[in-house]
């Protein structure tokens, strides 16, 4: 897995492709009451969607005492009165601390690592919090081409101690209108989560967060990989769906996937996805290669073509030089930036070519 | 369970570049299907045209066609349709290799090779991205490869003027080559070293299974007229690449005619095709017309005759010619051409006509033709002229198997040849064209249809009034019709079941005459009960109480009101009917959206039934409604995927076609290709619970298909072939022919519990209860129907009764569960049942609870769920149900099944059938099931297996196992064929038949190839008009009777007289 490089300011790397954007944001002036405290937020910004992480600091302390003070927030599939995958908290996980008291990791602490790079095509976010007992919590995030819907979850659980992990959400709005039933479905039941909590062990790998009688066209899907998963829980709720997921005792991950629907005709969304899709999903999940990193085979490829339709051979030696030397010390910022000016001059030299033939 | 390790390399081997599923056939073309063509490769050794294909893949066989002709050497670059490479979705990406990152890969690497020639057929230059596009251009301007861009109507022009500053003159082979379109031409212009040209079909519609042909009509001279067209898609390819495209002395010639048979002049009137094929490998093709020496025939036929029908044969003549001495009228079959009958008459001199009766046309399939050839005195053809007849006969088979799509979704003949005669998909899902047209051509092809005739959907409106969700079945007119109407669309509006009926109309047109063996109206049709609050809905609401309670007085003291009459019920929002407690009134919008879900399948059925009576209608895959009530008047429904519903169904839906679309999906519905088995049919074979075998979808270059683009079965699909043809062959019609024995156990149905469950927190689902008991049954190998307020008569024969989750049961059906209590009937409840009427309205307690206690009844009081996930010791629970359930009739697995195993028996026909489903992700076991003594036990399809006492439920190789077992040894069948002729008839003699016992017959011609194949269990069904062509090769032909049942099979010899 490619990781290890800490991002303290706008940060952009690329590999073939140039979508996957990270910031990091820092924010002093606060207000006078809170002089001596500063924000930071992190920021991944995929092709169809952002994931945000906020913190407050005083010094290196986090503090939280405070509406806003933390967020971790995802807009996908967002919609109108703050719906959707929670813009605020989509996401806790609770590992176990040293006196024994589980504790969200990622409101605990602010990312050690929040790194995007691509490969195999894909858009990967690498995060890492510290976690009790000197370990690390490691999650991965990857948007696909493909999957431009979905967002797709790694959550290690070979480091931290990991006791739950949850997602929230608002299927459709935030707000609590009168008559609305918050529904979560699988394929095996469909709780009506304003009368009842639901509490299972998955024999399936999909779910529904959706509402009836308002804000039906709206909501939520998320697939996980039940192999990994030993029961899930969502409480009895009129307002976010907070789907929690206790980790099987021997796997070694979690896997995820988060998608939504927005002003389609609810019934037809539930069959659709709870009898196809969800499944469709399922089997990508399973098979997304976490792993990934990029390959020289990629770039060496790019000068063969590059060659093929004519670009000065001199000036692609000496792009070639250059990366050769960074991958001899893992300098991924050059291996990227080699990759993105072979690019540039491919594309120089189709517009330079193709203008000419358009005269 | 051992340790999950999350690594890549655990799910993949290496150099994969997506999380997807492995896939060749979307990108792959391996020419392993070779058919039926006529070279056009020059005498020398020529080098071959190096050639990159760059293809929508739906039509990409027309480019393994070329190269069956011509000396190619290709490489092949598949796409998605549209003017693009790639597209990113659900189903295109769970395949490796789809996405656009992948493609754009792809199309890099095949760049980096030196080509002669680039042809995109049917796909536009700007659907690769501008570095491809330069790319291939330069390697035109300074290596002199060609371009050839090939359209079935038109050409898109490439962006480039540049690229059309030196325009070439026509070439000269171009000028003259035969085209069925006027249009059509060949432009062509220099750029640089190389040629850039463009084959414009000018065709009048889209020929989007086709990439460098157009569109030609099916019928029995489509062969010439694509052979034509592959000619000179070849020779457009060879001028492109700068070849020699002048046919050089010596100029090898060839005569075809219009039927594509190679004759050795053109004497016959009519259209021939010459083809010149030169020394230098340059090819060209003329038409010549020959014109009839009696000024043309005219044939009258009906154009449709039902089969075994007489019918009148007429033919004149514009005038008359001495030279005719005789005329020769045939009737062929369609698509091989079989001549079924033949009759020489002399014809007078000076006649300008002959008429005459034919007895019996004895064409067995969908379509053939009447035929008539006017010879002179020497036997030499001088005219031929026919006319298309349709022969309807709805015939449906016990294990129908459909196919999404047909064989006009791929090359049409060829595809029919594969997909009807070879796979047995005898039908195909098809939305009809206007007037049918297509359904048309898929007769010709001896393919039927099932006609997608409509969607029903019931949708919410933006007021809230019900609506249809979408209208795409209405002709124009219709369409103007709906757009005209003021106020909501609701159903039971007059002038809207008018735009229903209508659309039938115009859909239906033409389609009687191929006699669909069912209609289908729709597939995932839903129903929102959300909807219908409209002003017309408020009317129709009431108008459905008025129905269902007869009088207000009765409605009030179910809804607790105190309404003067059915103009002043209010209608409630669901919301607020619960909020008030009156779940009364919330159940009544459901049931009359649910009614009106009934009704408009009903509806739509009727309309159909008034064109073609008698036709089974329906619809699959679809949301149920109230499940009884929808089906009631229909032939055909779907299960769903719901254990419980596709069960009621399979009990309470009796001889229905049942059909679910499984096979193609990548990633769900069971992931194609995980395993070596058709699971899904398998399991739902084994059930019971379908009647057909329905694939989604069949159309080549689809994501869902069977085929490469080629037509090489897909990798996956191939390892089910084995299966699918022992299916189709007899198992499958095994199983469903012998009933499910019965054990007398019921399971109650009640839908108005199902919804009462959803309306109050206070009721159980009756899904509860009746899922933890269905699986136990099946892996515990018990039978078990059910029954309901439509069918109590069934508790007359009931040992058992199980209510699950009943709370909502009428006064009748109450009085029904008495009666069969005090008959001595077991009833078995998880929780009180009764604690409503069938209106929803609450009882003040339970109808049912004073039989608790008293005799055999038993109330459990218990979720059977949890009580199943939570028992006491391994199989406590199904020791526990077992020991409510009469003595077993069927027999028993010694040791434990899987949790998720399934074992059912069927019966009735003097033996049993025991069948079993493991889970195919953990094979291995084997299971003992002791039988009642010692017995001989068969596979079916396969033969003896054993005679034992034990059935030994072997699953280390596979994960469906089936067995027969009988009291006695069994023989093989026995049956004799005379000898016949050429232009005779086979006929057989079959065994004494018992329904239930299965036969297949497959007769072989005298080269050994399949010419029919019949499954027949009873008389209507019998092997029936094996009539033999006059055409085919008389010889040894031989046939084969199989008993399904125990596989042992007998053949038999017999002499066909030339």
């Amino acid at each position: 897995m490619m990781k290890g490089f800490m991002l303290t300011a706008a940060f952009l790397l690329a590999v073939l492709r140039c979508e996957a954007k990270v910031d990091i944001v820092h924010k002093d002036n606060l207000s006078d009451k809170r002089a001596g405290m500063h924000r930071e937020k992190f920021i991944a910004a995929f092709d169809k969607c952002s994931l945000f992480a906020e913190y407050t600091l005083e010094g290196d302390r986090i503090v939280k005492k405070a509406w806003g003070d933390h967020f971790f927030g995802l807009k996908l599939g967002y919609s109108p009165k703050n719906g959707g995958w929670s813009i605020w908290d989509f996401l806790n996980v609770h590992v176990r601390n040293a006196e024994g008291r589980t504790v969200d990791a990622l409101s605990a602490s602010r990312p050690s690592l929040f790194a995007g790079y691509s490969a195999d095509g894909a858009d990967f976010l690498a995060a890492e919090w510290l976690a009790p007992e000197g370990k690390r919590l490691k999650l991965l995030f990857a948007s696909y081409p493909s999957h431009r819907d979905w967002l797709f979850v790694r959550v290690d659980l070979g480091g931290a101690k990991v006791e739950r992990i949850d997602f929230n959400a608002y299927p459709g709005n935030a707000a609590v209108p009168e008559g609305r039933e918050r529904h979560f479905a699988t394929r095996e039941n469909d709780w009506i989560l304003n009368k009842e909590a639901a509490s299972f062990k998955p024999a399936s790998s999909s779910a529904l967060l959706y509402s009836r009688y308002v804000d039906e066209r709206f909501g939520n899907k998320i697939v996980f990989d039940e192999r990994f998963i030993e029961s899930v829980s969502v409480p009895k709720t009129a307002s976010m769906i907070s789907v929690r997921f206790k980790p099987a005792e021997d796997a070694e991950a979690a896997v995820f996937a988060l998608g939504y629907f927005a002003h389609k005709e609810p019934s037809d969304q539930v069959t659709r996805f709870l009898g196809e899709e969800g499944d469709s999903i399922a089997g990508f999940l399973r098979a997304v290669d976490w792993d990934a990193e990029p390959k020289s085979d990629d770039f060496k490829l790019s000068v063969k073509i590059a060659l093929l339709m004519g670009v000065e051979r001199k000036r692609l030696e000496d792009v070639a030089k250059r990366y050769l030397k960074a991958v001899k010390v893992k300098d991924m910022e050059t291996i990227a930036g080699c990759c993105g000016e072979v690019m540039e001059l491919r594309r120089r030299k189709t517009a330079e070519e193709l203008e000419l033939l358009k005269k | 369970m051992n340790r999950i390790v999350m690594s890549a390399a655990a799910v993949f081997s290496s150099g994969v570049l997506f999380a997807a599923l492995p896939c060749r056939y979307l990108h792959e073309m391996t020419g392993e299907y070779v058919t039926e063509h006529h070279s056009f490769r020059g005498p020398l050794a020529e080098k071959p045209l190096k050639t990159l294909f760059i293809l929508d893949r739906r039509g990409a066989r027309d480019a393994v066609e070329v190269v069956q002709r011509f000396n190619v050497e290709p490489t092949y670059f598949l796409t998605i349709y549209g003017n693009r490479i790639a597209a990113e979705d659900m189903y295109e990406s769970a395949w490796e290799g789809t996405t656009l990152h992948e493609k754009t890969r792809e199309l890099d690497l095949k760049l980096n090779e030196k080509y002669d020639l680039y042809v995109f057929g049917r796909k536009a230059f700007t659907s690769v991205n501008e570095e491809h596009r330069y790319r291939i251009l330069k390697a035109v301007r300074d290596n002199g490869a060609g371009l050839l861009m090939v359209g079935d109507t038109g050409v898109s022009k490439i962006p480039y003027r540049k690229v059309y500053e030196n325009r070439l003159p026509v070439p000269g082979f171009a000028r003259s080559f035969v085209s069925e379109y006027k249009r059509t031409s060949l432009s062509s212009y220099r750029l640089g070293k190389g040629i850039v040209a463009e084959l414009a079909w000018g065709g009048d519609r889209a020929a989007q299974f086709f990439t460098l042909v157009p569109l030609f009509p099916i019928d029995d001279r489509w062969t010439a007229k694509y052979e034509n067209a592959i000619a000179f898609a070849g020779a457009a390819m060879r001028y492109a690449a700068g070849r020699e495209s002048e046919p050089s002395a010596p100029v090898k010639v060839r005569i075809r005619n219009r039927f594509n048979e190679i004759v050795a002049d053109t004497a016959t009137a009519g259209d021939h095709f010459r083809d010149e094929i030169g020394a230098n490998g340059a090819v060209r093709v003329t038409r010549t017309v020959t014109p009839s020496p009696v000024g043309g025939i005219t044939v009258s036929a009906p154009e449709t005759v039902k089969p075994g029908a007489a019918f009148r044969f007429g033919a004149k003549w514009a005038k008359p010619c001495a030279a005719v001495a005789s005329a020769t009228v045939e009737t062929l079959d369609s698509p091989a051409l079989r001549v079924m009958t033949r009759r020489t008459v002399p014809v007078a001199p000076g006649a300008t006509g002959i008429s005459l009766e034919i007895a019996d046309a004895r064409v067995h399939t969908k379509v053939g033709y009447a035929r008539i050839t006017l010879l002179d005195a020497q036997g030499r053809r001088l005219d031929i002229a026919e006319a298309m007849q349709f022969f309807p006969e709805r015939d449906l088979p016990d294990y129908v198997q459909v196919g999404w799509g047909s064989a006009l979704c791929m090359h049409p003949f060829a595809g029919a040849k594969l997909l009807v005669d070879r796979l047995g998909f005898e039908c195909g899902l098809e939305h009809p064209t206007a007037g049918g047209g297509n359904i048309t051509d898929l007769a010709v092809l001896n393919q039927s249809v099932v006609p997608y005739m409509t969607r029903i959907g019931i949708a919410k409106a933006d007021n809230g009034s019900s609506k249809q969700m979408q209208w795409f079945f209405l002709d124009r007119e219709t369409e103007a019709k709906r757009r005209a109407i003021k106020g909501d669309l609701c159903f039971y509006r007059p002038e809207v079941r008018q735009l229903w009926a209508d659309g039938i109309r115009h859909r239906i047109r033409n389609l009687p005459r191929c006699a669909p063996p069912f209609y289908n109206l729709g597939d995932e049709n839903s129903l929102a009960v959300t909807a219908g609050f409209g002003e017309y809905d408020d009317f129709y609401f009431r108008k459905f109480l008025e129905t269902k309670y007869g009088t207000v007085e009765n409605l009030n003291r179910n809804w607790r009101t105190n309404c003067a009459d059915f103009a002043s019920v209010p209608h409630l929002k669901p919301d607020e009917a619960k909020r008030i407690g009156n779940l009364a009134a919330w159940g009544d919008h459901r049931a009359y959206i649910e009614k009106m879900y009934a009704d408009i399948h009903s509806f739509c059925r009727g309309e159909i039934r008034k064109y073609d009576p008698g036709a089974p209608v329906g619809a699959e895959g679809s949301e149920p409604g109230n499940l009884e009530e929808t089906f009631a008047e229909l032939e055909f429904w779907g299960p769903y995927s719901n254990l419980v519903k596709d069960e009621v169904l399979r009990s309470l839906g009796g001889g229905r076609i049942r059909t679910l679309w499984w096979g193609g999906y990548p990633a769900s519905h069971g992931g194609r290709g995980k395993t070596p088995f058709p699971v899904p049919l398998m399991s739902d074979l084994a059930k019971g619970t379908v009647t057909g075998n329905a694939w989604f979808d069949v159309s080549v270059g689809q994501n869902h298909g069977f085929f490469y683009s080629d037509l090489k079965i897909a990798d996956d699909v191939a390892k089910y072939l084995p299966w699918h043809d022992r299916f189709k062959d007899g198992l499958a019609q095994l199983l469903i022919r012998n009933p499910l024995k019965d054990e007398q156990t019921l399971l109650y149905w009640s839908h108005e519990s199902s919804t009462a469950s959803v309306g109050s927190e206070k009721c159980l689902s009756p899904r509860d209860g009746l899922s933890t008991l269905i699986k136990s049954f099946y892996r515990n190998g018990r039978s078990f129907e059910f029954v309901s307020a439509r069918t109590l008569e069934r508790l007359k024969n009931a040992k058992v009764v199980f209510l699950c989750g009943a709370s909502a049961l009428s006064d009748a059906e109450v009085s029904a569960l008495r009666a069969f209590a005090a008959a001595g009937g077991r009833i078995v409840a998880d929780v009180e049942p009764a604690i409503m009427n069938e209106h929803l309205a609450w009882r003040d307690k339970g109808a049912l609870a004073d039989l608790w206690g008293k005799g055999k009844s038993v109330l459990l009081n218990r979720k059977l769920s949890l009580a199943a996930a939570h028992e006491s010791s391994p199989g406590a629970f199904d020791r526990e149900i077992a020991a409510l359930l009469p003595p077993p009739r069927v027999p028993i697995p010694a040791s434990g099944m899987d949790e998720n195993a399934i074992l059912r028996t069927r019966g009735g026909c003097g033996f049993d059938i025991v069948t079993a489903m493991w889970p195919p992700t953990n094979l291995g076991a084997r299971v003992p099931v002791k039988l009642p003594g010692r017995r001989f036990i068969y596979s079916p399809m396969e033969g003896f297996v054993a005679e034992s006492d034990v059935l030994d439920l072997d699953f280390r190789k596979s994960p469906f196992v089936c067995r027969s077992v009988f009291k006695e040894r069994q023989r093989k069948p026995e049956f004799s064929i005379p000898p016949s002729r050429l232009g005779g008839e086979v006929v057989f003699t079959p065994p004494a038949l018992v329904s239930g016992r299965v036969y297949n017959l497959t007769v072989y011609d005298a080269r050994g190839e399949k010419r029919w194949a019949f499954v027949f269990d009873r008389k209507e069904k019998l092997p029936k008009r094996m009539y033999i062509g006059f055409n085919e090769k008389g010889g040894k032909w031989s046939a084969r009777l199989t008993d399904c049942a125990t596989g042992l099979s007998s053949s038999v010899g017999f002499t066909v007289g030339e």
